[in-house]
């Protein structure tokens, strides 16, 4: 198709938070994305409240057990073709929550990779806006970028 | 009262004047990035000169995100950074004056969880009677260093930093075996 596809889809890519039981740590870097500081909106990237509009899915927090079948559900209802981005130290590995390996908070049900695939991990805690910015770009390039 | 709030309003005013007068947005993904501030916390790395290998961060790390294997007489000591939470516990706590230190670095954007990290490598002591190893060569030289400091001007010190030097050859199984055959007991010094 002349590569039509791949334009459009990595043109613009929405993305949808999903917010699993974060300290809001994060979840405030990704808002200070979408100041006029950083303004991720002028090169396309846009929030938007509904998985089915979604090509991008941001998640935040350790995963509660409580979430596990709410974000594979979510997960499941964004369209082909799409990607994860995992945002900081509790939704990449688990964090501060996992200091023991065998034996973590009870309340923790795995980091984000145990439920759905992960394309991209930022690690940081909080990561930086840039940072986020940057692990959403990759993730255009590694999962959206298909003809 | 009414000198603070107007230089309030004053101050307001220049804020809100300074967006006029140049663009505020970074234009990051296509040029530099955003000024770092000095204190900002980012990936934690090793000083191959300083660090000894004591493990003191390890076992001070919140998240369990620094470990150590020891290996063929190598103690690798390792930063999981996508599991650390850059608090800076490692720094404070390290006894060779900022061996582990927080470092600037902020993109540490990935697609394999472990792949990224910060290593170092150490070498370790071998024991001259049983041939295991036991502790980092640099750990040994400064418990030496350390006892020297300490020592100062005692009548004994030529005795025990000859005992401390002989000691430091052995691991601690064989050093109570050879006690006496070394002569390291410590009742001569009575």
């Amino acid at each position: 198709m002349l590569g039509w596809k791949k334009w459009a889809r990595t043109r613009s890519p929405w993305i949808f938070h999903a917010h699993c039981g974060g300290c809001n740590g994060c979840d405030i870097e990704i808002a200070a994305a979408l100041t006029p500081r950083y303004d991720v909106e002028r090169i396309g990237i846009v929030l938007t409240n509904n998985p089915r509009y979604a090509d991008i899915m941001v998640v935040t927090g350790i995963v509660p057990k409580a979430m596990v079948p709410v974000i594979k559900r979510v997960y499941n209802q964004m369209t082909d073709p799409k990607g994860v981005v995992a945002v900081g130290a509790c939704a990449t590995t688990g964090g501060v929550f996992l200091k023991d390996d065998d034996n973590p908070t009870y309340t923790f049900g795995g980091p984000v990779d145990k439920a759905i695939p992960v394309d991209v991990y930022v690690p940081g805690c909080p990561p930086k806006p840039e940072a986020i910015i940057v692990g959403i770009a990759q993730c255009i390039q590694k999962a959206l970028a298909k003809d | 009262m009414k000198e603070r709030r107007v230089g309030a309003l004053r101050k307001l005013l220049k804020v809100s004047l300074t967006g006029l007068k140049k663009c505020v947005t970074v234009d990051f993904p296509f040029g530099p990035p955003a000024f770092v501030a000095p204190i900002f916390r980012g990936q934690p790395e090793y000083d191959e000169e300083k660090c000894m290998g004591c493990v003191a961060c390890s076992m001070q790390c919140s998240a369990s995100a620094i470990k150590y294997v020891d290996e063929d007489g190598k103690r690798v000591l390792t930063v999981y950074l996508s599991r650390c939470i850059y608090c800076g516990r490692c720094q404070l706590i390290c006894p060779q004056d900022e061996a582990i230190k927080l470092s600037q670095n902020w993109n540490l954007v990935t697609d394999k969880v472990d792949s990224v990290v910060s290593t170092i490598t150490i070498d370790l002591r071998k024991c001259e009677n049983c041939g295991t190893y036991f502790m980092p060569d640099k750990q040994v030289g400064a418990i030496i260093d350390r006892i020297k400091e300490k020592l100062e001007d005692s009548a004994l010190k030529e005795q025990i930093l000859h005992d401390v030097e002989l000691a430091s050859h052995y691991c601690p199984d064989c050093r109570k075996k050879l006690a006496i055959k070394l002569n390291l007991h410590t009742r001569k010094y009575v």
